[in-house]
């Protein structure tokens, strides 16, 4: 299990290596305002769809012969159990917390990735928590670069996307053998 | 400048963590366009009975329903190549949506709205194709074709003896090159933006 929230934590990390979230990560960094509701949403949601999905993948869909449908199945519960959270948050906190693709992707990736109804949760979970995880590191940069004087063509986002390829850059380097012959060679 | 352009480029980031092949490309540019078809057929129909908070759940749900319907198919067609896709083959569906619920709210004709959906898909397409195409040469020397028990390869040149060139086939690579089309992509659309202004070219 801890080789699980390492892997989909920090080495393998489901928004710098899966790429989920990467447009979400430069858009939610824009402003810390409400980040703490959603991340609550999504560690609601994510969870309980991944192990009811996986649930009726493994319990119904796979002994019908219809597993390949199981999206379909995934969507209809990630709806119902999203926008049930989503009023009750509204109803408490008077905030709207939105958000689709990420949380149903995270969902997507937790019951493909898993053998066993444990490791549904804690791969679920790992993938929330990798991507807020990085949102501090990405706000950090971002203030940093407000503070620079950057040309009009590079203030879309697009040092933020050079900031994220350093990211995965020092999280690999120490996967390498970097004294093996080749790996500097030119 | 059109924002609805700049949300398609925007989701050049879907081909991010999909293997640097010119071949997963076309496939994947392929998806993007029948769900994009899709999604604008099935919205004139949803919009006639639904409110916006209730077209939103339907979308999502008929958007992934296609993609299932479509991975369905391409399994009988490519196998080996959606089995190394697995669930990237609904970044697609998930891409066309956002544009869908951020931008197509607007009260036109079907005909409009499939008119300016095939020609912004078509753009992004090319800009996607553009895109895969070169990682494909710069990361492994060839362009790769779909073909039904693979992918076939045209070779050009030894990647093994230019190792640096292998960093565009990673990650990384990958995300630095996205970055430097989208810049350019976004400085060109503003230097025809100020020439319509100035009206040394025709503004629609």
């Amino acid at each position: 299990m801890i080789n699980n929230i390492f892997y989909y934590v920090l080495i393998s990390s489901t928004v710098l290596l899966y790429g989920i979230g990467l447009n979400r990560i430069t858009y939610v960094t824009r402003s810390m305002n409400g980040v703490f509701i959603t991340a609550v949403k999504m560690y609601l949601v994510v969870p309980s769809t991944s192990v009811i999905g996986w649930l009726l993948t493994i319990h119904i869909l796979l002994p019908a012969g219809i597993e390949p449908v199981y999206p379909f199945i995934c969507v209809l519960l990630f709806l119902s159990i999203s926008v049930f959270v989503e009023t009750l948050i509204r109803i408490t906190a008077g905030c709207s917390t939105a958000e689709f693709s990420v949380s149903f992707l995270f969902a997507l990736i937790a019951i493909n990735e898993s053998t066993t109804l444990p490791e549904v949760l804690v791969i679920s979970l790992s993938c929330v928590t990798s991507f807020y995880l990085l949102i501090p590191l990405i706000y950090a940069l971002r203030k940093r670069m407000e503070i620079c004087c950057i040309t009009y063509d590079f203030k879309n986002d697009s040092l933020i996307y050079f900031g994220i390829a350093v990211f995965i850059m020092a999280l690999s380097a120490w996967n390498i053998s970097w004294l093996n012959p080749g790996v500097i060679s030119w | 400048m059109n924002k609805k352009l700049l949300a398609y480029i925007s989701t050049l980031t879907m081909l991010i963590p999909v293997p640097g092949r010119f071949a997963y490309g076309i496939l994947l540019v392929i998806v993007f366009n029948l769900v994009l078809i899709s999604e604008t057929l099935f919205l004139n129909v949803v919009k006639k009975f639904a409110n916006n908070n209730l077209q939103t759940v339907i979308m999502a749900a008929f958007l992934i329903s296609v993609s299932v319907f479509i991975r369905g198919i391409s399994i009988f067609l490519f196998p080996v190549i959606v089995l190394q896709l697995g669930v990237l083959l609904y970044f697609p569906a998930l891409s066309v949506f956002v544009i869908s619920v951020m931008h197509n709210r607007e009260e036109k004709s079907l005909k409009a709205n499939l008119m300016q959906n095939i020609a912004s898909g078509s753009l992004y397409s090319l800009l996607a194709l553009l895109f895969m195409f070169f990682r494909d040469i710069l990361g492994y020397g060839c362009i790769s074709i779909p073909v039904l028990n693979g992918i076939a390869e045209i070779r050009f040149f030894n990647t093994a003896k230019i190792p640096v060139m292998c960093f565009f086939a990673s990650l990384p690579g990958t995300i630095v090159l996205s970055t430097v089309a989208v810049v350019i992509f976004i400085h060109i659309l503003k230097k025809i933006e100020i020439m319509e202004h100035a009206g040394v070219i025709n503004d629609k």
